[in-house]
């Protein structure tokens, strides 16, 4: 139900400021799910990029982690979640910002070759969404705690929530940029 | 406080490019997901049934689409797709459709779907569009723990491009579409597998059009060569089951209107066209090898007096068909029909009085429609009656009296309660339309349709050795009667500035009726209802959100092989609700757009088909180009 909720924040979403954010997080597993019976996420990192829209901001979004079989006979699960979301933010006092988001992902998935099945790779449509704290604490540079939450959509639906904290660095839209948004 | 409508006219619905792009329309047939009161079934999810509200189980189908004013021949036997046209869905400007009975030119229609498409405006000028689509539902890493499921992949995708340019007034544009979607549900792709073809579940068109066109102040002028062929599966309801076939659309044709220099003189317009459509079962080595080939041309020739606010149409029209049935030659497979038409209207500011008049005379006999409606201020209402042909009524048949013999070679128990002939129909619309100020307005209309000497099938789909599906017999009634009767309502509220809601909502059922109209009715739900919230930011960011919903459907003559599990079929649909959400932004000045929708957004099972797939939620992107 991410995405109508979306919808309504959009309604109700107020202008961003024009400044481009390029956020870096580290991330980890904090979430148990099936999935989890059979494979644990490491850690992973994100690279986000958040472009301010007329109402919030559209956020694209890539998270590689690798998953480790806990069984025998499974394969080691290579993945890249490429997300394209929309949120809002909300500035507070003390230099501090909420930032939520919903988002609409493909997870790539590289299965490696096990002892009776050969490597292959498959992708899947995921939902999600993403809520961060930002202090800045320099003109250009912020840090960020947070967490992100991702359902796949596959038959028997897996859920991956990861946390975690990183830096983001933040610019004014380039010229360029603000006549391809036009 | 709601004041009565003085201009407002909702008995049609107009969908713009925009409406179009916001609600991420990718076939053709995904606008009757926005067509209010309509419903569309669909075994593969690329063949789509559409009905308007009103009775459809005959073999003619229930509306017709017309493309810059040239009418479009594209049913097969019966079964009439909008995907097997070939115009990309970027280059439609808007559509306006029509949810009751029609005159277009001369052509009787129980509902209209008139698409205006794009043309060039510039020397050069390029547009196109890829969209790739897929369903959820995969077994993902769940496939290697002993709990696997079977892979999803239906939507595929569809590529189009049209480049084109003006000099003067001259101008042309070439197009290309490219499609291809996957029937992996497994209701449908295990029996399909059996039928024999490796790449069966794989459904691929190709469509290439031509178009020349002069725009002079006094005379315009446009050529079109259109074409498309589709590898697919055919589903004669007679059969029961379907057929790999190649199917084949081609049409070329012009339309020219000359326009005097003086409002006193009368304009004259004229058109022909000619069209082949085709379904060839040897080229993919389907059994029964239903290799059929029909070619319709028709020329118009329609003069137009427009004086103050009255208008005057005449027209004569001509009419040949060929039928080819393989290398058999069926009885009476040509023929020509010729008649006339005339329309009168009056309009004076909310008032507005039409008359439409068909005459046609050739084999087949006489055939009439007539459609008078009158819309004064708030209340609007239309009455129409029309006799159809034969061929019309029940096109499979129909052709099976002349020859056309892959019923009988299917070794069913087909037989006929008599001979195939042309059906009669009365019908009536009544509406009042609300409206405050530019807020709000809201259309309430009833209607009734009494259809005469109907030729329906009663048929009973069982099962084959191998558990698919297969019709155990197929008996024609060709003097079948009944009526419908309905209601309807749309309304729209502007809520605020780029926010739009609106809503649509259709009743109807077999009011009266033999027990066969009655059943066939059933086959269609008897509520159909669309909400959707709209909203833009600017002329370059548009969302939309959007609730489907639809009540039960029985089709009886499935009732025997959904008690035999491995046919996947079952005779009573569920309805269902179905939530829609679509996003589309225009960048760099309205060069690119990139759209995405997710249908079906609670991941609920639909269904429309006894023996159709199960669609889930889906994704599908957009990207355009314009330049």
């Amino acid at each position: 139900m991410f995405l109508p909720l979306a919808f309504a924040a959009i309604l109700a979403a107020t202008p961003s400021p024009r400044r481009v954010t390029v956020e870096l997080s580290a991330l980890t597993d904090a979430g148990h799910d099936d999935f989890h019976d059979f494979w644990s996420p490491g850690a992973s990192g994100e690279l986000a990029v958040f472009v301010p829209l007329s109402r919030g901001f559209v956020e694209v979004a890539a998270q590689p982690f690798s998953s480790a079989p806990s069984q025998t006979g499974l394969p080691r699960i290579r993945s890249l979640v490429t997300s394209l979301g929309w949120g809002a933010s909300l500035t507070f006092p003390a230099r501090l910002r909420l930032r939520v988001g919903a988002r609409a992902a493909v997870v790539w998935m590289l299965f490696d070759a096990t002892a009776d099945r050969e490597e292959q790779d498959e992708n899947e449509l995921a939902f999600g969404a993403r809520a961060s704290l930002e202090r800045s604490f320099a003109s250009h540079w912020s840090a960020e705690l947070g967490v992100r939450a991702l359902r796949m959509q596959t038959h028997r639906p897996i859920d991956w929530v990861f946390a975690g904290g990183g830096l983001a660095y933040s610019f004014a839209m380039p010229r360029w940029l603000a006549g391809f948004l036009e | 406080m709601i004041a009565a409508a003085c201009a407002l006219f909702l008995a049609s619905q107009t969908l713009t490019a925009a409406d179009l792009e916001r609600a991420g329309v990718v076939r053709l047939g995904d606008l009757f997901r926005l067509a209010d009161g309509w419903t569309s079934s669909s075994i593969e999810g690329f063949t789509i049934d559409a009905s308007p509200a009103g009775f459809e189980g005959g073999g003619a189908p229930g509306y017709a689409i017309v493309i810059d004013g040239v009418l479009q021949e594209f049913a097969i036997l019966g079964t009439s797709s909008p995907n097997r046209l070939p115009l990309p869905v970027e280059m439609i400007d808007h559509v306006t459709i029509e949810s009751k009975p029609t005159l277009v030119r001369g052509r009787f229609a129980p509902a209209v779907v008139s698409i205006t498409s794009r043309r060039p405006a510039a020397r050069i000028q390029l547009r196109a569009r890829h969209v790739a689509g897929s369903e959820a539902g995969d077994p993902g890493p769940f496939q290697f723990t002993g709990d696997t499921t079977p892979n999803v992949e239906r939507f595929g995708f569809e590529s189009s491009a049209t480049l084109g340019g003006r000099g003067g007034s001259f101008w042309s544009d070439a197009s290309f579409v490219r499609a291809r979607h996957y029937a992996s549900d497994e209701a449908i792709l295990s029996r399909w597998t059996v039928l024999g073809v490796d790449d069966l579940h794989v459904i691929e068109k190709k469509a290439p059009s031509l178009r020349i066109g002069v725009d002079a102040p006094r005379v315009s002028f446009t050529g079109f060569a259109r074409a498309s062929t589709i590898d697919e599966v055919f589903f004669p309801r007679a059969l029961g089951r379907e057929i790999p076939v190649e199917s084949a659309f081609k049409s070329w044709g012009g339309r020219a209107e000359w326009r005097p220099g003086t409002s006193r003189s009368p304009s004259f317009d004229a058109s022909l066209t000619s069209t082949t459509n085709e379904i060839d079962a040897s080229e993919r080595e389907g059994e029964p090898a239903l290799d059929w080939k029909k070619t319709s041309s028709a020329a118009d020739f329609r003069a137009r007096w427009e004086r103050g606010a009255q208008l005057t149409e005449l027209g004569v029209r001509a009419l040949y068909h060929e039928v080819a049935a393989g290398e058999r030659p069926l009885r009476g497979d040509s023929w020509t029909r010729g008649g006339v038409f005339a329309r009168l209207a009056a309009r004076a500011s909310a008032d507005e009085t039409v008359f439409d008049l068909a005459l046609d005379r050739g084999r087949g006999g006489a055939t009439y429609a007539i459609v008078f409606s009158r819309t004064r201020r708030a209340i609007d209402f239309s009455i129409a009656a029309a006799k159809t042909r034969g061929e019309e009524a029940a096109p499979f048949w129909y052709w099976r009296e002349r020859g056309l013999s892959a019923i009988d070679e299917a070794g069913l128990a087909a037989g006929s309660r008599g001979d195939v002939q042309g059906s009669s129909f009365v019908g009536g619309d009544l509406g009042i339309t609300v409206r405050e100020g530019s807020r709000f307005d809201a259309r309430l209309g009833t209607f009734a349709r009494r259809h005469r000497d109907l030729a329906l099938e009663e048929l009973r789909v069982g099962a084959d050795s191998l558990g698919f599906p297969i019709a155990t017999s197929a008996t024609l009634h060709p003097q079948e009667e009944g009526t419908i009767a309905g209601a309807s309502a749309t309304a729209s509220l502007h809520i605020a500035r780029g926010i739009d809601l609106r809503g649509s909502w259709r009743f109807q059922d077999a009011a009266l009726g033999s027990n066969l109209f009655r059943d066939t009715a059933r086959q269609n739900p008897k509520h159909v209802g669309r909400v959707a919230l709209a909203a833009s930011w600017g002329a370059s960011f548009h969302a939309e959100i959007a609730v489907r919903a639809r009540s039960s459907a029985v089709w009886l003559a499935f009732a025997e092989a959904s008690r035999v599990p491995t046919t996947f079929a079952d005779a009573d649909l569920p309805g269902w609700v179905a939530a829609d959400i679509s996003f589309s932004k225009w960048f760099a000045h309205r060069r690119l757009r990139a759209g995405l929708a997710f249908r079906d957004l609670l991941d609920r099972p639909l269904r429309t088909h006894p023996i159709g797939e199960v669609e889930r939620l889906t994704v599908v992107a957009q990207a355009e180009v314009a330049l």
